[in-house]
């Protein structure tokens, strides 16, 4: 299955994948603007306004009564970080026509939907209605609370904050919760106007049609607006100048230790599949170095796993680690490194990380919003390959250009959320 | 001789193909064609509540609680090496699951299906115990025991259904008791083994692009024929009524969460009946209803907001569940709204919209192959046929799901569980 790319107007894009396995569709698209301190909480808040409702499904119960009749049809918002850029998304999904009991069209119907949502957002007199965004902000407070209990995303987010703390990437992907709360039902319309005017839009479909249908009712959404797109772009920083240690202490049962990497290498280079192997050799994989020998042999954490943000060039590394044995498990995983860059990397290693990899992505597209995923997360890459292509290029890696992409990787910063060591959580 | 029968649906151009083998084995294939993830799920017609039972009408035995997950956890250690080790060699995800009336054990690869599904069938037909080993699992159940008594939603339910059922063991822990289980031996793992774990009384359902082929060359030579038996499953009587209308319990929640059960009589229900019922909870609970927009709108729930079918050997419920400020007022409002709509019949169009979504859930179900692998095994062990259950859903009528709602959902025997924080007293 491969994909079709439509231009739709300046900045607007359309990628097609036709595929008839499925009884489902979905059309997603990922509206990008550059991060920034000032605006992630209202790009975030407008992206929860815009799925509640609209000016032709003005609350909650008539929107939910809509999709329902569409056999429970789905209308669903996120927000996420790809690079320097934040990323709102906004899907709809549902059964392909073929299978509805009365012959409806739901594939045309969602895509006029999500358009309303887009387009026709309830607003009044250059505002968002007050209740709309009270609502969404108390939702949303609420994600950063949840966020907040869950220590490990916490840690992981502590550490990029500390870490990129002069880049883009180190702002939080909706935004501090001081942001959210002073929003006004102004503030949201003026992000929904700067959205429609400067956003990046990268739709994708997955579904049993060519999408003809859905690229003519997008191109007459877009026909009005006078559009200035922003770019795409992603800063990579290739030199370490400020290594450090930052040590947070909390009521926490588990410690958690995160190490930050530069790996002085992200996509679109070409040499970025092998730091992507690299990452995976290491930590990736329950065959992985950092499973094997930190977590198994030496028992020094519940967890120990490594992830690298390909458009960043970092690599993470993350554990759990009961306070005793914070240094000792420091000491273990910076020597895996190390051993890497030395080149002491087996073949098995290799073997087990290419059939993980090629695994999870012929794995991934056996579902619809796999599918989707997999295509629209590769927006920046050097190119948009099929999970046949990813793989083909993943196995042709070589042990010295996985050892090369290692002896690039640069400690940057180490954070560690120290137990006060009470009982209590 | 296998009999092998193809079943086809019209309605989603789908196949499968339901081979009564020759060692006693009902198995189903279901092919899907292009698809990479491929799934394989073994399951026995026995769980939690099966602890009383005999063989071919000879003594009855009574098991300790917890017996069959116990089982379950045991049977992945053999004489050559653990199996999950076996599995981590052919790259494919193995898991296994006990439930009330079933265990089943299962993995997902796109990889080397044929070793993997060597491995499934050969460590479920070869049970290996000793006196040793048991030991040892002992203190490993034990703490998932705790585990699970450290879970809100594990003790909201439980606390629920321990209020609505007398005797049935479905009241019980599905892993025992850190007592009930100090008892488990060998000998008694030997015992259920031999009764539940015979292959008449088991499944085998297999998802992905597959052929008949593929799976009769491996199980062919690897299943023997099995003798079959008459195997009895005893229940004490079980009033209609619950034990009591309300049950609490302080927890360390953010917001409180509650219960509320409908104690049905049990009853075998029809494929069709489950169609209607399932209509009947969407009418009530999906977000799209009346009923969510009245809870909504008084902030007495918020998205987690459920409900479900709860039935089994010996016992049919229904239960609504979710987080509340207020669940009492929540469980009102829902008591409410039932008598009313007994009284004046579901609406034409929230009827339509909710037979729509039960349809397209279900239709969207066949994306998966875990959900159609786990499928088929319910579906089996509940002698629905899979495809015929869809259609049953799309003809449902309005009369139909209005004369079922006059029989079930009696406000007056219900049950509300509650798990609260320190300071979420609903007063």
């Amino acid at each position: 299955m491969s994909i079709i790319q439509r231009e739709i107007c300046d900045g607007v894009t359309l990628g097609t994948i036709r595929d008839s396995r499925f009884k489902t569709m979905k059309l997603s698209v990922n509206m990008l603007l550059p991060l920034s301190e000032e605006t992630a909480a209202v790009n975030a808040l407008l992206c929860y306004v815009l799925v509640r409702s609209c000016e032709k499904y003005p609350d909650f119960t008539t929107l939910s009564r809509k999709l329902g009749s569409l056999y429970g049809a789905e209308l669903n918002g996120s927000v996420s970080k790809m690079g320097d850029m934040q990323c709102l998304n906004i899907s709809v999904g549902g059964l392909d026509d073929r299978y509805t009991i009365d012959k409806e069209q739901i594939s045309e119907e969602l895509t006029r939907l999500l358009c309303e949502v887009l387009f026709r957002p309830k607003v009044k007199d250059g505002a968002f209605y007050e209740l709309d965004v009270e609502q969404e902000k108390r939702q949303l407070l609420d994600t950063i609370d949840a966020e907040f209990n869950d220590k490990r995303a916490y840690a992981n987010q502590r550490l990029i904050e500390i870490m990129c703390e002069n880049e883009l990437y180190g702002v939080g992907r909706v935004g501090t919760k001081e942001q959210i709360s002073a929003l006004t039902t102004k503030d949201v319309y003026k992000a929904w106007q700067n959205l429609l005017l400067n956003a990046y839009f990268d739709f994708t479909y997955v579904g049993n049609s060519d999408g003809e249908q859905i690229a003519s009712v997008l191109e007459n959404s877009f026909k009005e607006i006078k559009r200035t797109p922003v770019e795409l772009s992603t800063d990579v920083v290739y030199t370490v100048f400020n290594q450090r240690e930052v040590v947070d202490e909390m009521d926490v049962a588990q410690s958690k230790l995160e190490i930050g990497f530069r790996t002085a290498c992200a996509e679109p280079e070409k040499e970025s599949l092998a730091t992507r192997l690299m990452c995976l050799i290491l930590g990736g994989t329950a065959s992985s170095k950092l499973f094997n020998n930190v977590r198994e042999k030496k028992s020094l954490c519940y967890y120990c796993a490594s992830r690298f943000a390909r458009l960043k060039g970092i690599m993470i590394v993350e554990s759990g680690v009961e306070t005793e044995n914070l240094e000792a498990a420091k000491e273990a995983i910076l020597a895996e490194v190390e051993d890497m860059k030395n080149g002491n990397v087996t073949d098995f290693e290799i073997e087990a990380a290419k059939l993980a990899a090629t695994n999870s992505f012929y794995g991934i597209i056996d579902t619809v919003s796999g599918t989707c995923n997999w295509y629209s997360s590769q927006l920046m890459d050097a190119t948009v390959d099929t999970p046949e292509q990813a793989a083909q290029k993943v196995n042709a890696v070589t042990k010295d250009e996985i050892i090369a992409a290692a002896k690039k990787l640069q400690l940057d910063t180490i954070y560690i959320l120290k137990s006060k060591g009470g009982e209590d959580e | 001789m296998n009999n092998i029968t193809e079943v086809k649906s019209a309605r989603t151009g789908d196949k499968y193909y339901k081979i009564e083998h020759f060692s006693g084995l009902t198995i189903y294939l279901y092919p899907k064609p292009d698809y990479n993830s491929k799934y394989a799920i073994f399951g026995t017609r026995y769980g939690s509540v099966n602890n009383a039972f005999r063989l071919d009408g000879g003594d009855v035995i009574r098991v300790p609680d917890g017996i069959a997950h116990y089982l379950e956890h045991k049977m992945f250690e053999c004489e050559d090496g653990d199996a999950f080790v076996k599995y981590a060699k052919t790259g494919a995800n193995a898991n296994a699951y006990t439930s009330f009336d079933k265990t089943c054990y299962l993995f997902s690869c796109t990889d080397r299906f044929d070793e993997s599904f060597r491995i499934l069938l050969d460590f479920v037909s070869r049970p290996y115990f000793t006196e040793q080993t048991v030991q040892k699992e002992q203190g490993i159940i034990g703490q998932e025991i705790r585990m699970y008594d450290d879970s809100p939603d594990w003790r909201v339910m439980f606390n629920m259904l321990e209020n609505m059922y007398h005797s049935h063991p479905v009241k019980l822990d599905i892993a025992g008791t850190v007592e009930s289980i100090a008892k488990i031996t060998p000998e008694l793992l030997y015992d259920c083994y031999n009764t539940f774990y015979n292959l008449n009384n088991m499944v085998l359902a297999v998802a992905g692009d597959l052929s008949v082929d593929d799976i009769l060359k491996t199980a062919d030579s690897m299943l023997k024929p099995c003798e079959k038996h008459e195997i009895e499953s005893f229940f004490e009587d079980e009033p209609y009524e619950v034990v009591s209308d309300y049950v609490e319990q302080k927890f360390p929640v953010s917001m409180p969460m509650f219960n509320l059960g409908f104690k049905e009589r049990a009853h075998e229900v029809s494929q069709k009946e489950m169609a209607e019922t399932s209509i009947i909870l969407s009418v009530l609970s999906s977000p799209s209803s009346q009923l969510y927009k009245m809870l909504d709108d008084a902030s007495l729930i918020n998205q987690s907001f459920t409900s479900e079918c709860f039935t089994g050997p010996g016992y049919y419920s229904f239960i609504f569940s979710g987080e509340s400020r207020a669940p009492k007022k929540a469980a009102e409002m829902i008591k409410n709204y039932i008598t009313d709509l007994k009284a004046n019949g579901i609406k034409p169009e929230d009827f339509e919209i909710a037979r729509k979504e039960v349809y397209g859930d279900a239709v969207s179900g066949l994306n998966s192959v875990d959900n159609i692998a786990n499928s088929l095994v319910g579906f089996h062990f509940n002698n629905y046929e899979f495809f015929s259950a869809i259609d049953d859903i799309a003809d449902c009528t309005l009369d139909d799901v209005n004369s079922r709602l006059g029989e079930i959902l009696d406000v007056n025997n219900c049950t509300l569980s509650v798990v609260f924080g320190e300071e979420d007293c609903e007063g």
